[in-house]
């Protein structure tokens, strides 16, 4: 027979066992139950440290995105509206507000070339599209970047950072391809004796703007002196792009689009128009 | 007095008096022709306004429209106002260049030149971008470089073929790094990255131990139309080759489509291969995006071809259809021309201008045979030009201008060979439409179709037996008369007895003395319906156009362009120009058939044929015909012609929701015929509307009694919707009725001018009428509803006896006015109030005296002029100033008799004079005449032709071959200067023939050579010598030189100015050095000096 170690507590149990009492203490796990209990208490300071902790501390704003590099962030910020505005250029023919246009269905679409008169062909009113656009596109988005900017500047400053920061330098340039940002602000970023020194934010956004542009050259050259453009040979020899045509009210309606992106460019022309009837 | 109403000179002019009665008729002639020529003259204010209120460019308006900030010139069209020429807008530091920009509107460089081909710097060429090419200027290729960070390598000397193939002829091989990477690049790019390259090998080659391995994954390769396999690296392998995955021996070197599988094929559709062909209507696509099951990768080879009418064609293949017979007149009402090419796997419809204003003509391209390209277009139908050439030139010279002018051809009409009545005219290939819902297209339709109305006059004599027997003529009361006529209205437009694309005849015209067309005739026109295959519109040789616009066989945007096509949408330019394209100088009759009720008699017999406008079925039973379509999407023409009351909803959204435009019954709702009134706006001064009521009225004097005769008199009414009217002197059903109130046009006021002869005078000629005369109308709208009742307007002429002689009411040409210079005699015409007998003598005598008698061929109650009875002769004129008297005598029919005293003649004499010009009309100057020098390929040339002399309308064409087309010329400004501008032409030699007319007749001939000179050299210096102090040079050609003490690299904006002409000038120092440069006027200039060299 294999003696038992008698510990204190069992010690304990036999004394109370021999006395007739409760033998609840004196289970086998009674002997642990005060350790149990001590855990147990243990683990409900320890929940309700956790549970003081996250009460107690601020919420959370899930909103507010850790601005970790403040580069991406421009980029980001000022790519929204770079795209935004570059929607709208090419839903109107190259302008934010398009001045002369003609409505088909729920679109309007601007003219880049018109001639009042019947049978003349028409005269381009808008020369040098793309140095055009590039303005129209800076001007509709530098608000925005210096907003971005400004964004940029509280945030660190919420959470404690000093900013100092120059003048900007904004300037936007259409190319085959993309469109190239050119930011420049030099920006220091400091907190005690650290800091951080940033200058230029350059970008690019993909974008076929340019050749859209371009291929809208070709097509309006091409009406004011020929009063018709062969699109559908263009399309064999370049089937990166679409190019649709509808005639309408003695106009014709164009919308390039370039496959890859779907990003189509939409323009009017009117040229050598034929009167109605006779 | 009322205006003249309207082209076909319709008398509205009811007050012809004796006193003042020539100054009167004047005036009336004078607007008359004011109405005829309106087209080209203006009201007193109208201009060319540079910039409208509403901001569009170069607009025709009145003066007071024109914003006080823009420019405005009066009488000048904006095509000549100098502030409307279009020139080039460019940057050439970027390489854009903008044709037809107004300066006003161009913040950069500007030049005249409005195609920018003269400059320098526009023409395009090939820039390489590393492993591609584009076709652009240097200045964009600069561009287009540095975005990819490349050197500018641009080259104008190659072809764009050539360039196309540069990608393809580059080496490429595998770029080994460091560590095993590798990529596929040109040895270029793959030295500036320091790699290893390996020309033509791919990055699996086992021999070049990298890291990249073989795979069985593919992409599609921008600006390649094969599917490739791509490597562990991601780098671009061979072509896609089921059977080749995992072949090692596939993976070393690179291997071209010529040596891959399937070759030569399309392989559209193909699991195993992915040699896709462009311009075999294949191309690499994404299996996965197609649902397509490929066995390897997630690219195949996608079929771009297009099926038509069961018909297969390919990828850019472009084509015509139409909606009947085509050509020869014979298109149908409301037919339409179609194009529609294949893009990509999808159908685009492209249909022509409609209206027949463009037609589509096709050409293919054949091997061996076979078709491998077709090339479908709408060109512009110059169908005006024919109807202008009809006035400009006659006989043997019409027909060979007619066989020469596109799209037009002879049509006429000859019954039998030996009788007199007879025509030619030049018509159209392809007739125009009308749109008949528009007024003033509707009016020009009438004017159109009225030149296909004629009467044959049957002229018979009475024979020994009292019988009557015809002289001439005799078949025009055959049923060819109607056929023959029938098909010369047809080939005016949209006239007379035809069908529309539905196949539905309409009768829409008018024959009196012949038969109708035959029900197997009506079925020939109705087969003109269906179309015939094979059968395209003649391509025809548009290359005069082409030459002097710059497209001859150049490549234009790097396309071989030998297509005819592209000039040929300039023609309608010509016609904005020249309104008067349309000339109806052969007036043709505008009688009425009312006084065969009234008169009938052994003389002439009268055949008469009224072509009419083609008017659609009434009501809109067949309207849904237009809708079922979706590869000929309705529109408002074809809508229009399938019945009178259809209509068109969502008008002009055509091509690209053809499911939301639909043709409907517009009148479905519209159970009620029109309503009639009288039109009290026509009513003249000496007639006045009595006994008014809601079933008619009666025409009479102002007192209420008769109206007198001779006197034209104008009446009408009004329906309170369009309607067409017609009215007879009895009643009867109204598709019988013989007069038409309308004009065949659905109209809101109808009217009428007749001159009503003397009862006595018809009495005496054996007819019973007493001068009454009812006229019974009724009207139909475009829904078929007719008026239930008669309206009847009545009326009653006053009976002799007639005191009054003749009144003479006009002559053709018209007093005073010019003839012809070279001609010694003219045709003369005297308009009378009645049936009378004219004579002319060249001394003022009595009638009895004169000894030349006119031809008056009329009977009474058929004059053949709206001015009056005809009477004729040919007059010589072979003085400077020709004067006539002429006198004319009534009731003819009287000589012989015992009331022959009853005749009536003038006592005084029509004084009639017909000039002729001081001198012919001649050629002052043309220009260009000198040779000239330019430094580009090709020019922009304005051809001038200066006249004088002759007539007041001048006209002048001009041709490139001494017997080719003759091209009409801008009309001329007020100097007579006759100008076309913007012709490109390229350095030749040039002889342009210049033909002028007047409207007199007479013509001029003449023509103007010169040389234009390629000048890429730069000035050479041919002498140089020294003159105590000064050193002079000669140049060999005019050029601005510049010199520097320096050196030859100087800076030309700070040398030294030597003059800018021939001889330059140098205040020399001795001994020392001079660098001289010189440069022409086109910028030509040596890259070093031209000269260096030291003063004595």
């Amino acid at each position: 027979m294999v003696k038992k170690e008698i510990t204190p507590l069992r010690k304990i149990c036999l004394k109370k066992e021999n006395s007739g009492r409760t033998k609840a203490r004196c289970t086998p796990l009674a002997n642990a139950r005060g350790q149990v209990a001590i855990f147990v208490m243990v683990g409900i300071v320890i929940v309700v440290s956790i549970l003081l902790f996250f009460f107690l501390q601020k919420k959370i704003d899930i909103s507010t995105f850790e601005v970790e590099n403040p580069q991406s962030f421009i980029r980001s910020c000022v790519t929204d509206s770079i795209e935004d505005s570059e929607t709208i250029l090419l839903a109107n023919g190259g302008d934010i507000v398009p001045q002369h246009t003609i409505p088909y269905y729920d679109e309007k679409y601007n003219y880049l070339c018109y001639q009042a008169d019947y049978y003349l062909q028409c005269y381009n009113t808008h020369p040098q599209l793309e140095k055009n656009v590039e303005a129209q596109l800076l001007q509709n988005t530098q608000e925005h970047v210096e907003n971005c900017f400004n964004l940029l500047e509280e945030e660190y400053n919420s959470r404690g950072f000093s900013i100092s920061s120059g003048d900007l330098d904004y300037s936007v340039d259409i190319l085959p391809g993309s469109i190239d940002v050119l930011l420049f602000k030099n920006i220091v970023i400091s907190r005690g004796d650290s800091s951080e020194e940033y200058r230029n934010f350059d970008f690019e956004v993909l974008s076929p703007i340019y050749d859209l542009i371009e291929i809208s050259r070709l097509i309006v050259n091409d009406e004011s002196q020929f009063c018709n453009f062969e699109y559908t040979g263009y399309m064999l020899l370049y089937p990166q792009y679409s190019i649709s045509r509808i005639d309408f009210e003695r106009s014709k309606l164009y919308n390039v689009e370039h496959r890859d992106s779907l990003k189509s460019f939409k323009f009017a022309v009117r040229s050598c128009a034929f009167p109605p009837g006779i | 007095m009322e205006e003249g109403k309207n082209k076909s000179g319709e008398i509205k002019v009811t007050e012809i008096i004796g006193n003042g009665f020539l100054e009167q008729f004047s005036l009336w002639i004078f607007l008359i022709g004011f109405v005829i020529l309106g087209s080209s003259l203006v009201s007193s204010a109208e201009g060319c306004c540079s910039l409208d209120s509403s901001g569009v460019d170069c607009t025709y308006i009145d003066s007071a429209e024109c914003p006080s900030s823009s420019s405005f010139q009066d009488f000048v069209s904006c095509d000549d106002a100098a502030f409307c020429q279009g020139g080039c807008c460019y940057d050439d530091s970027i390489g854009s260049y903008d044709v037809s920009v107004l300066e006003a509107n161009c913040a950069t460089q500007w030049s005249p030149d409005s195609t920018c081909d003269s400059v320098p710097g526009s023409e395009p060429g090939c820039c390489i971008l590393g492993d591609s090419v584009n076709w652009v200027t240097e200045g964009a290729c600069a561009i287009n470089s540095d975005s990819l960070g490349v050197e500018t390598d641009w080259d104008s000397s190659i072809s764009y073929a050539e360039c196309q193939e540069i990608p393809s002829s580059q080496d490429r091989g595998a770029c080994v790094l460091e560590g095993g990477f590798c990529s596929i690049s040109t040895q270029e790019t793959c030295s500036s990255i320091g790699g290893d390259f390996s020309s033509g090998y791919l990055c699996t080659a086992l021999s070049l131990d990298t890291v990249c391995l073989m795979n069985d994954q593919t992409e599609c390769v921008s600006d390649l139309d094969q599917v490739y396999f791509i490597d562990s690296c991601g780098n671009q392998a061979n072509i896609y080759d089921s059977s080749k995955v995992g072949v090692q021996s596939y993976w070393e070197t690179m291997i071209s489509p010529e040596q891959s599988c399937n070759f030569g094929d399309s392989n559209a559709n193909s699991a195993e291969c992915g040699n896709c062909d462009y311009f075999k209507s294949s191309s690499c696509s994404s299996a996965i995006e197609d649902s397509f099951n490929v066995d390897y990768g997630t690219n195949y080879c996608k079929d771009l071809s297009c099926e038509f009418d069961g018909e297969p064609f390919n990828n850019g293949d472009s084509w015509c259809r139409y909606d009947g017979a085509i050509g020869s007149s014979d298109d149908v009402v409301g037919s339409r021309h179609w194009r529609y090419s294949c893009n990509q796997g999808v159908i685009d419809i492209d249909p022509c201008n409609d209206y027949r204003q463009e037609v589509c003509v096709q050409k293919n391209t054949k091997e061996n045979g076979e078709i491998v390209f077709r090339e479908g277009s709408c060109l512009a139908n110059p169908w005006q030009n024919c109807f202008d050439l009809n006035n400009n030139f006659a006989g043997a010279e019409l027909v060979e201008e007619c066989k020469s002018a596109i799209s037009c051809r002879m049509q006429g009409v000859s019954i039998n060979p030996g009788d007199s009545f007879g025509f030619n005219r030049c018509v159209p290939q392809y007739p125009s439409g009308f749109d008949l819902k528009t007024e003033e297209s509707a009016e020009e339709a009438v004017n159109i179709c009225n030149q296909g109305t004629a009467r044959c006059v049957i002229p018979r004599k009475r024979k020994w037996d009292t019988s009557c027997k015809i002289k001439d003529n005799a078949h025009c009361e055959d049923a060819a008369f109607t056929e023959q006529m029938n098909d010369f209205c047809m080939s005016l437009g949209d006239c007379g007895g035809a069908v529309n694309y539905n196949g539905d005849f309409k009768k829409n015209y008018a024959i009196n003395g012949a038969p109708d067309l035959s029900a197997s005739w009506i079925q020939s026109l109705i087969s003109l319906a269906t179309p015939i295959e094979g059968q395209y519109a003649i391509l025809e040789d548009y290359s005069v156009y082409l030459e002097l616009f710059g497209i001859n066989g150049e490549i234009l945007r790097g396309r071989e362009l030998n297509s005819p096509f592209a000039a040929a949408f300039i023609i309608p330019a010509y016609y904005s120009d020249n309104p008067d394209w349309y000339n109806v100088l052969d007036r043709p009759l505008t009688f009425d058939n009312w006084y065969d009720w009234v008169f009938g008699s052994c003389s002439s017999i009268n055949v008469d044929y009224s072509c009419n406008v083609w008017q659609p079925p009434v009501g809109g039973e067949n309207c849904d015909a237009c809708n079922h379509d979706p590869l000929k999407p309705c529109s408002k023409y074809r809508c229009e012609t399938l019945g009178a009351s259809c209509e068109i909803l969502n008008e002009g959204e055509e091509t690209d929701h053809p499911e939301e435009i639909i043709c409907i019954n517009g009148g479905a709702q519209d159970s009620n015929p029109p309503i009639i009134t009288p039109l009290y706006e026509v009513v003249s001064s000496t007639e006045t509307y009595s006994s008014v009521t809601s079933n008619g009225y009666s025409v009479t004097s102002l007192s209420g009694g008769c109206l007198e005769a001779y006197v034209p008199i104008t009446f009408g009414i009004t329906s309170d919707e369009p309607a067409i009217c017609h009215y007879d002197s009895e009643q009867s059903l109204f598709e019988n009725m013989s007069g038409d109130l309308s004009q065949n046009i659905y109209r809101w006021n109808h009217s009428l001018s007749i001159n009503l002869p003397d009862p006595s005078h018809g009495q005496s000629l054996g007819a019973s009428w007493t001068g009454d005369l009812d006229f019974f109308i009724l009207c139909q709208d475009s829904n078929g509803h007719e008026t239930p009742n008669f309206y009847k307007i009545s009326m009653c002429v006053n009976q002799g006896p007639d005191t009054s002689a003749p009144i003479i009411t006009g002559t053709s040409p018209e007093s005073d006015s010019f003839v012809s210079f070279d001609m010694d005699s003219t045709d003369a015409q005297v308009y009378t109030n009645e049936l009378s007998q004219c004579k002319w003598s060249l001394i003022d005598e009595p009638y009895s005296s004169m000894a030349n008698d006119f031809s008056c061929i009329d009977s009474l109650g058929f004059q053949s002029s709206p001015f009056g009875y005809v009477c004729s002769d040919i007059l010589p004129t072979e003085n400077e100033t020709n004067q006539f008297y002429i006198r004319c005598a009534d009731q003819q029919w009287l000589i012989g008799t015992s009331n022959e005293s009853d005749i009536n003649a003038n006592e005084v004499s029509y004084s009639y004079v017909l000039k002729k010009p001081d001198k012919k009309i001649e050629i002052d100057w043309m220009t260009p005449d000198i040779n000239f020098e330019i430094a580009s390929e090709s020019v922009s040339v304005d051809l001038n032709v200066k006249t004088s002399g002759g007539g007041d309308g001048h006209r002048c064409y001009y041709s490139i071959t001494e017997d080719g087309m003759n091209i009409p010329m801008f009309l001329p400004d007020e100097n007579n200067v006759h100008s076309q501008p913007a012709l490109n032409l390229f350095p030749q030699q040039w002889t342009f023939y210049i033909t002028c007319v007047d409207e007199l007749g007479d013509s001029v001939e003449d023509q103007t050579s010169f040389e234009i000179i390629y000048d890429d050299n730069f000035p050479r210096i041919i002498r140089v010598w020294d003159d105590f102090g000064e050193i002079f040079l000669i140049t060999d050609e005019p050029s601005e030189c510049r010199y520097s003490i320096d050196s030859c690299s100087f800076n030309w904006e700070n040398a030294t100015s030597m003059g800018d002409e021939l001889i330059h000038v140098i205040d020399s120092v001795p001994g020392r050095e001079y660098f001289v440069k010189c440069e022409d006027e086109f910028g030509n200039t040596p890259s070093g000096c031209s000269l260096s060299v030291v003063a004595l």
